[in-house]
């Protein structure tokens, strides 16, 4: 049993730990709601510490080892598992080679001892827009895989969140990977994040993917990634097509940051106004693409 | 938080009237609530349930109509909660009027004020505002679709 120390009489929870993601699968469907699934707890036990969820079992997946691995796909990209730390990302020469936007985001998450138990799949699962990877991830191209009892579906990044907080995963589906796709030649990706404190969420993160021809005078593919943005993490679809199939200059790149601050729908709250994160939009999508333009020059 | 809602609904402004009057019918149009009881015939309380991301508030509400005026059509309703396992309230006033004929149709102004106490607090005033908002907005599309059904 674990407590949680509350305002009320102390409530407990079993804490489950399947050693596979079909053991996870068949928990999570016996317990339906009355069960949350717990991946590094660097969210929920925010929630459980204040009361605000009470769930009767806690299904936890260290245990799982598909789940932490990183793998080169058949397609030339990468598999991440739902439960590799944010740490791990962040220091993956790997990553920080091919997809450095991810290795920058993970970076920024919070503090170190969070990084080392913040994992990418409860990050994702917990849909929190102002979280930096989702940006990142929407930026290089990314796609989830859920499983469930009937199978498994991958779904882009961005289709994942549903509203604040809130993603598609139904119940009794598990975030099982991030896969990435193959790294383009004459390809560069950033992230950015603005914040007051080193430790907070974002105020606005920007993450840039940009892909050039081989002659590298024109750009074939823009993805923009935005938190801090919106109800959910977006893709800023109308700033894409501003660089998509043209050539890249410091006006494209000011019309994409406009276009972006035009397209996204900030929350205003105390730490900013829906005006000022809509200006940070523009600003660090900005600095983010000139970022990623010039390692898709290799100029980096 | 202050909110206007305006809508407009294909029915005889009296008709609207003694819908929105008839707190168990309205109720049934609020986003959330269940169990309506009587405590007299302007007093009732019923449970609202409220739902951001994972958490969910359940509210222990008290429903007052005050400031009847069946000939004007205006009158107000005070919804005053408290979710005490999360340790949070709402207090809301809402100021209804109706402008309309006997064949309508009848437009339906509600001004809000809503204040939100406690730990839901914490979601920042950006995203509450937005979810009451829809709340109010549900709230309307219920009663049109309700009164525009039954002619």
């Amino acid at each position: 049993m674990v407590d949680f120390e509350t305002n009320d009489e102390p409530q407990g929870a079993d804490y489950l730990a399947p050693t596979s993601i079909d053991q996870a699968l068949a928990l999570l469907s016996e317990h339906g709601d009355d069960a949350k699934i717990i991946a590094g707890g660097q969210s929920l036990l925010v929630f459980l510490r204040q009361g605000l969820l009470e769930p009767r079992a806690l299904i936890g997946l260290k245990r799982i080892p598909e789940l932490i691995r990183i793998e080169e796909s058949a397609d030339g990209g990468l598999t991440i598992g739902a439960m590799v730390t944010q740490y791990t990302l962040e220091h993956s020469a790997l990553i920080r080679e091919r997809y450095p936007a991810l290795s920058e985001a993970a970076a920024v998450v919070s503090s170190p001892p969070i990084r080392r138990q913040s994992t990418i799949g409860g990050n994702l699962s917990h849909g929190d827009p102002t979280g930096d990877p989702p940006a990142a991830l929407i930026a290089l191209g990314a796609e989830v895989e859920i499983a469930s009892l009937t199978g498994r579906r991958r779904i882009p990044v961005e289709e994942l969140f549903a509203d604040y907080m809130e993603t598609h995963l139904e119940t009794g589906e598990l975030l099982v990977a991030v896969h990435l796709p193959a790294r383009a030649n004459n390809s560069g990706s950033a992230y950015l994040k603005h914040r007051i404190r080193a430790v907070d969420t974002a105020l606005v993160g920007v993450g840039v993917g940009l892909t050039l021809s081989e002659d590298r005078t024109t750009c074939i593919d823009a993805r923009i990634g935005l938190v801090g943005a919106g109800v959910t993490p977006i893709r800023a679809v109308n700033a894409e097509a501003v660089l998509r199939g043209n050539q890249i200059t410091n006006d494209t790149i000011e019309a994409a940051a406009t276009a972006a601050s035009e397209e996204c729908e900030p929350l205003a709250d105390t730490e900013g106004s829906e005006w000022y994160r809509r200006e940070m939009v523009a600003v660090f999508v900005r600095r983010a693409a000139g970022i990623a333009l010039s390692r898709a020059k290799g100029t980096n | 938080m202050r909110f206007e809602h305006e809508f407009s609904v294909d029915a005889p402004a009296e008709r609207v009237w003694s819908f929105l009057m008839d707190v168990p019918q309205m109720a049934g149009c609020i986003p959330g609530a269940s169990g309506v009881t009587e405590v007299d015939d302007s007093t009732y309380d019923a449970t609202v349930t409220a739902k951001i991301g994972p958490i969910s508030a359940k509210f222990g509400c008290r429903i007052a109509i005050l400031n009847l005026d069946n000939v004007a059509h205006t009158g107000s309703v005070e919804v005053s909660g408290k979710d005490t396992k999360l340790g949070g309230g709402v207090k809301a006033k809402m100021e209804m009027s109706l402008t309309g004929n006997e064949t309508g149709p009848t437009t339906v102004r509600i001004l809000s004020d809503v204040d939100i106490m406690g730990k839901i607090g914490q979601y920042g005033h950006g995203m509450i505002t937005k979810r009451a908002d829809a709340m109010l907005v549900d709230f309307a599309n219920c009663v049109r679709t309700k009164l525009s059904a039954v002619s």
